[in-house]
């Protein structure tokens, strides 16, 4: 054969050998695969008695007993694999037996071996287990490999585990230093994964309010959001002067969330402030929260030039009760900007509509037929306006 | 048939206290000779040597049972569960098991004897443990029933146990349509429903159900993973009676289930 | 001519080795990248993350022309996923046949004169927005024809949340695809500008209730073709890219995007099929020139079912609009961006990739064939060249299927039974008979089209759905 070729044709030889070895190995694969799901079978099916057992006498004093008989490793990881799925959903004294019932199966031993592997993989795997279990002597070994571990989605799977297995504050503090170190603003997600912890994290996010660290701070931020503490104000007033506005808007958000941090100060700040998002959030927190003392100030933000601005306001005023409504005609009435009066007319129809179909109980039938009145009051008089104009 | 509950109640009087609790288990059995039952005691102290335990074998009903002293209901159906390999290994399981446990054993009358011993030649299948609620014997069948519609099968399986313990009847479904369709053939007391559920979503099942029987109105209990507060909102604006999120409590569970149902 | 034809056929032997083996190489990083894919997916508590406060809200965008068959049991698929908080919107792109009203009449939607619409991307002319307070979540727009883009466009200026999801209104969503790619996302919220998620074929599952209840391989040829090549593309392919940052597509079937990029790249564009690959390049262009850091990820445990089409003709309109999405992509932004440093793994590896061995494959694979041929019919005793160049094919493209097989047994395991291994790569094999030789003339036939539509300049025909009439394909895309 020609020259130019004969690479060509050692390629070939070579890669048929490469493609023999990979069908080995996926036929290989696939006979393991379904070797061991038969096993899985089996082996739940032998010990379903023992699993209604398990799940029948989980709120009495004494230990659950373990399987009977001999237990191969093989078996011991189908039934924690039980165990897993039923423990995960409990809290209280269910899980508090189901996790010494592992123990007592030598499963945190065993994992806490695992840990201790060359194998990345067999580390989370183990790392995963601990977690499930709750075992407080895991967390050193955790946060090392937490610690050494690049930034992939594995972290959060050791992250979690460590949430589980935290013994103290220090403990969870430790692991979301080491989270918001790699930069990735996950902040909700660390958020979510201090909440699988058993302890009180109110203290801890407090803490955080107090770092120099703006990641930090919106954890601390995000996860106090609902979980509401005392004593927080003097910090929450100096971070609305935070030169991050990710933390501004959220400390807004936070304030907003009740009432007693609204003193008249606050609102005339926030809804004055150069920040559109956190007039904004001003705008529709007066709403939600029903300060119908404040309807001159979102008259006024209703002419906001951020559309979000307005939109909220106007919103806001339908929320507020007759008043509210009133002053919404108001607008309708002096309103020059026709974008506004558009807005705002959109917004009383919505209104009306909506009262239409949900009258529950006898509050809100006064309240939608008082709106009705207005409006059609209102509605009269903008007519004759139009027939004066008219004539 | 009453030679089996002669020989328990013997066991029962000739205890020179009575007020111990015990535990009995009785099993449907292939034929046993005496040495038959000799070796299966043998067998069986030998795999569990703590309990102190009694064997007797009905000849012409052919059930076994076994009487231990000082055993709770757990200790008890863990016991069967030995009884129950060893006689499934030996090849002499013939029927099902029927297990009870009595605080103190003077409550185990002729009576209910008879009625368990008849009881358990009645259960269906081959090697199910099955449970005998002396309460529920008193009681009759007027026990409270809960519709559990739940997607997650850990769940289901194990609130269906746990609540059956409890004297509830329970009926499960695994989605809306399905959930519905229950509800409509067993009007139960008490509802417990997630909100994430395949076809036909809680909401959508809960406002079918709230719509069907206005005036029977059973109660709902939401046990989801949802932890949205318009969930929870929306949830008791539908009707719902109570919100539970998972991971739950069982105990919690149960206990606000018995407040609504009583 | 002898001469010429052999050298032609040799170097075409050498343009199947590289091809195939960049291929290789990118399959290597899918294995690379496959364990924690695993793991993260095994260990990853989906059914507790459904329900948490931390996920962010999702709208899914529904662009829906004539599909009055299906849509009432795909919405109500869609409202019932395993999600916190998100919204469905179902936009009728002008459908000729009764999809506003089925929807309207199934769910008692009513206008509703005050819904917002910010108008922050042009579109075709709006008639109406649908609501009903029972189904606080759901949305209809009805506007007039214009295009997948521009009902997408339309549905971004309706929805309330910051991400948004693209779904082909025939396709079905697993009950947790949305909470697994919304996993991916919270882990990296800042510089994830769009997740894809991985699609697969249903034809020959069961399907009740908008739910795959049980995962069949396809019994017909042309599905069964298909579903083999997806797994290659998605997973041997996408996994691979993805982990190189160098992902040139997500599936128009389903993806997730973050809303306020794609508001600032203008939108996805109208009246051009590809338009899942040119937002896809547009984000990329727009990260790398503003020096932002950023990727594109893909989620293979996040799995939408497709119908695909099980005829020749429907298939091959397909696959021709593709060819066509496909050169016009790579003309447009081919020449600004590629080779550019700037535009970094996207410019100097995805993008030459793109336009040698996918834009320009036609022509090589199909001429040096033909040259071959033609050199050993001058000359019979020169038929190993040929068999040389057809088994390089064969073994290599075996391979490949090899290799994404082991991606799904490793991961994901989705056809339990040892007999689906079998056949599958029986059909990889088999694809190399014809199936193949089929793709690239369609290809070539695409790219044909595009030229003629481009030389009436100006007055070019304004392709959306209709002109394709085929209702059950899904504008995604296969490839690497």
């Amino acid at each position: 054969m020609e020259t130019p070729l004969s690479f060509a044709v050692y390629f070939l030889y070579f890669i048929c050998g490469v493609t023999v070895l990979g069908l080995i190995l996926l036929l290989a694969l696939k006979l393991r695969h379904i070797a061991a799901d038969k096993q899985e079978k089996t082996c739940l099916e032998k010990y379903k008695d023992y699993f209604i057992y398990l799940q029948a006498y989980g709120e009495e004093e004494e230990r659950l007993k373990l399987p009977p008989g001999n237990l191969t490793r093989r078996e011991k990881q189908i039934i924690q694999k039980k165990l897993f799925e039923l423990l995960e959903r409990f809290t209280g004294i269910h899980r508090q037996k189901l996790i010494v019932l592992c123990v007592d199966m030598g499963l945190e031993e065993l994992d806490l071996n695992r840990m201790n592997s060359w194998w990345k993989w067999t580390k989370i795997d183990a790392a995963f287990n601990l977690g499930m279990m709750r075992s407080g002597k895991a967390v050193e070994g955790l946060l090392h490999l937490l610690k050494k571990s690049d930034f992939d989605s594995t972290i959060f799977i050791i992250a979690r585990a460590i949430a589980k297995c935290a013994r103290s504050e220090k403990d969870l503090r430790q692991m979301v230093e080491l989270l918001a170190a790699h930069r990735k603003n996950c902040h909700q997600l660390i958020v979510d994964i201090l909440g699988d912890s058993h302890l009180d994290t109110g203290p801890l996010l407090v803490s955080f309010l107090k770092e120099e660290d703006a990641d930090l701070i919106k954890i601390g931020l995000i996860g106090l959001s609902s979980h509401a503490q005392p004593n927080m104000d003097p910090i929450l007033h100096e971070l609305v002067d935070s030169a991050d506005k990710e933390v501004r808007i959220k400390v807004v958000k936070l304030l907003c969330r009740d009432v007693r941090y609204l003193t008249d100060k606050n609102v005339n700040l926030f809804m004055t402030h150069p920040d559109w998002e956190l007039r904004s959030i001003m705008a529709k927190a007066i709403g939600a929260l029903g300060l119908s003392q404040y309807i001159p100030l979102l008259k006024r933000a209703v002419k906001d030039p951020h559309w979000w601005v307005a939109h909220n306001s106007t919103n806001s005023l339908a929320q507020l009760q007759v008043e509210g409504f009133m002053a919404l005609c108001a607008i309708m009435e002096e309103e020059k900007d026709s974008r506004v009066r558009e807005m705002a007319h959109q917004v009383v129809q919505k209104e009306l509509e909506r009262g239409k179909h949900n009258l529950v109980d006898l509050d809100q039938q006064i309240s939608y037929n008082q709106k009705l009145y207005f409006y059609q009051k209102w509605n009269r008089k903008s007519m004759k306006t139009v027939h004066a104009l008219e004539k | 048939m009453s030679n089996l509950v002669a020989t328990l109640y013997q066991l029962i009087e000739a205890s020179e206290s009575s007020h111990f609790r015990c535990g009995i288990i009785l099993v449907s059995c292939k034929d046993l000779s005496v040495e038959g039952l000799e070796t299966v005691k043998r067998d069986l102290a030998h795999n569990s040597s703590k309990e102190e335990a009694h064997y007797a074998f009905d000849q012409n009903t052919q059930v076994l049972s076994i009487f231990l002293k000082h055993q709770k209901l757990s200790d008890t159906h863990f016991h069967a569960l030995l009884v129950k390999d060893y006689l499934q290994n030996a090849n002499l399981l013939a029927g099902s098991l029927l297990i009870a446990s009595f605080e103190e054993c003077t409550r185990a009358t002729g009576q209910l004897l008879r009625s368990m011993h008849h009881a358990v030649m009645e259960l269906a299948g081959v090697g199910e443990i099955k449970l005998f609620d002396p309460q529920a014997e008193d009681a009759g069948d007027s026990a409270a029933s809960i519709l559990l519609v739940n997607h997650d099968e850990a769940v289901n399986e194990f609130l269906s146990i746990y609540l059956e313990r409890k004297g509830y009847q329970v009926i499960v479904a695994n989605d809306g349509v399905d959930g519905v369709q229950k509800y409509q053939e067993m009007t139960p007391d008490l509802v417990i429903t997630d909100l994430n559920l395949p076809i036909m979503n809680g909401y959508q099942m809960i406002e079918r159900i709230k719509h069907s029987d206005a005036e029977r109105g059973s109660k709902i209990v939401i046990l989801t993973d949802k932890r949205l507060e318009e969930d929870v909102k929306k949830s008791f604006a539908l009707g719902a009676s109570d919100y539970i999120t998972k991971p739950f409590s069982p105990v919690e569970l149960a206990a606000r289930v018995k407040r609504l149902i009583s | 001519m002898r001469e010429f034809l052999l050298y032609y056929g040799i170097f075409a032997t050498y343009y199947v080795i590289v091809i195939n083996s960049l291929y290789f190489i990118i399959m290597m990083f899918s294995f690379k990248s496959i364990m924690g894919i695993l793991k993260s997916s095994l260990y990853s508590r989906f059914q507790a993350l459904s329900g948490s406060k931390h996920v962010p809200p999702i709208s899914i965008l529904v662009p829906a022309y004539n599909e009055e068959l299906t849509i009432i049991e795909n919405v109500r698929s869609l409202l019932s996923l395993h999600y916190p908080e998100y919204e469905v919107i179902v936009v009728n792109d002008g459908s000729g046949d009764e999809t506003l009203q089925v929807l309207i009449e199934e769910f008692k939607l009513q206008v509703s004169s005050n819904a917002v619409l910010q108008p922050v991307l042009n579109t075709g002319n709006v008639r109406g927005i649908y609501h009903n307070p029972a189904f606080p979540n759901l949305y209809l727009i009805d506007k007039e024809n214009g295009g997948k883009a521009d009902s997408l466009n339309a549905g971004i200026n309706l929805s309330h949340y910051p991400l948004i999801a693209s779904i082909d209104a025939d396709s079905l969503l697993e009950k947790d695809a949305l909470i697994r790619i919304a996993r991916v996302y919270m882990e990296n919220p800042e510089e994830t500008v769009a997740i894809g998620g991985d699609i697969r074929i249903a034809n020959g599952c069961k399907i009740e209730d908008g739910i795959v209840s049980e995962i069949r391989l396809p019994n017909k040829f042309l599905p069964m073709m298909q579903s083999v090549e997806y797994l290659k593309a998605f997973l041997g392919g996408r996994i691979g890219w993805s982990a190189i940052n160098g992902l040139i597509i997500v599936s128009g079937a389903f993806g997730v995007f973050r809303k306020d990029y794609v508001i600032k790249v203008g939108g996805y564009r109208e009246g051009y099929p590809g338009e899942d690959m040119n937002i896809i390049i547009k984000l990329h262009k727009y990260m790398l020139e503003n020096n932002l850091p950023y990727r594109v990820a893909f989620c293979p445990d996040a799995v939408c079912w497709t119908q695909a089409p099980d005829t020749w003709k429907i298939l091959g309109s397909q696959r021709r609009r593709w060819g066509r999405g496909n050169l016009k992509n790579m003309i447009e932004y081919g020449k600004y961006m590629v080779l550019r440093p700037k535009y970094k793994i996207f410019g100097l590896v995805t993008l030459p990739y793109n336009i040698l061995f996918e834009t320009l494959n036609p022509y090589f694979r199909i001429t040096g064939l033909l040259a071959l041929i033609g050199y050993t019919l001058m000359d019979m005793t020169n038929v190993d060249v040929l068999l040389l160049y057809g088994s390089l094919n064969i073994v290599y493209g075996l391979l490949l299927g090899i290799g994404a097989l082991l991606l799904e047994e490793i991961a994901f395991r989705r056809y339990p039974r040892f007999q689906d291994i079998v056949k599958m790569l029986f059909y990889t094999i088999l694809m190399f008979f014809g199936y193949r030789q089929i793709g690239v003339v369609w290809r070539f036939l695409g790219h044909i089209e595009y030229m003629r539509n481009n030389n009436s300049w100006g007055t070019m025909t304004r392709t959306s759905w209709k002109v394709e009439e085929n209702k059950t394909i899904s504008s995604l895309e296969v490839r690497g």
